[in-house]
């Protein structure tokens, strides 16, 4: 595989993991134009969720879910049953909840950088107690987490 | 254009029909009356997908494929015209369009 990346169903770009080759420039053309295929095609034929568009030095695979379009870039040797089931599970793994979490993470990426803040006033003279902290989640090491409620027809467990 | 092709045959594998228009959307030859909506949006169809193309530095599309619950098409894109198939979900379209254009 080439390359890939996710467009929400107005053409936002979600996740871009396209070739070097592929100039950003042209996110907003790539979207539009993707976006006019299936329209034509869903107006004045039938609705149909998966293209493989074949060119001479690569093919492009582009499916749409309920959710969003996903494009992917591979070279013509590829095997397009693992290409469909790997689609697949992404298609899947893309619900609302994850879409929301992607726009989220592009929005704190938009942001412009913090302004700096005026410097912290002067440390008093207390003595320095040691105050137990709650011990920070980091990659791998799990912090325990009060289990949560379950029930089963009315009765918790 | 199809007129040498055995439908019977093709039928068993999956097939549906084809056509093919030249560049204004005019049918060429059709191997069914029915296919005159699909044959309208073939030339739409490879423009923009070369579209798509582009931005990647690709040359001119060979081939698109797009498929719906019950149908998968092809487009073909040839020197003035567009040939477009019709085959149902379970057909091989590779193996119909070989046995079609060969």
């Amino acid at each position: 595989m080439d390359g890939a990346c996710i467009l929400d169903k107005k053409g936002n770009l979600l996740h871009n993991a396209l070739p070097d080759f592929f100039l950003d420039d042209f996110l907003d053309d790539l979207a539009r134009r993707v976006k006019a295929l299936y329209e034509a095609v869903d107006e004045n034929y039938m609705p149909c969720d998966d293209y493989l568009l074949k060119f001479p030095q690569k093919y492009i695979r582009i499916r749409r879910s309920r959710h969003i379009y996903l494009l992917v870039a591979v070279d013509p040797s590829v095997n397009l049953v693992s290409l469909r089931m790997v689609t697949n599970l992404v298609l899947k793994h893309i619900t609302p909840k994850v879409l929301s979490v992607m726009r989220s993470q592009i929005a704190a990426c938009e942001q412009p950088p913090n302004t700096p803040t005026p410097a912290a006033p002067a440390p008093t003279e207390e003595p320095a107690v040691s105050t137990p902290t709650e011990p920070t989640a980091t990659r791998g090491n799990k912090v325990a987490r009060p289990r949560p409620t379950r029930s089963f027809r009315g009765t918790r467990y | 254009m199809f007129e040498n092709i055995d439908l019977v045959a093709l039928e068993e594998e999956g097939f549906i029909g084809a056509i093919a228009c030249n560049t204004n959307g005019s049918i060429i030859d059709a191997t069914s009356d029915e296919l005159e909506v699909f044959g309208s949006i073939l030339g739409y169809i490879t423009q923009v997908a070369d579209m798509i193309g582009e931005p990647f530095g690709m040359d001119s599309i060979e081939e698109v494929h797009f498929e719906s619950a019950n149908v998968k098409a092809a487009c073909l894109p040839q020197e003035d015209e567009a040939i477009g198939i019709l085959c149902n979900s379970r057909a091989n379209v590779d193996q119909i369009l070989s046995e079609l254009i060969n």
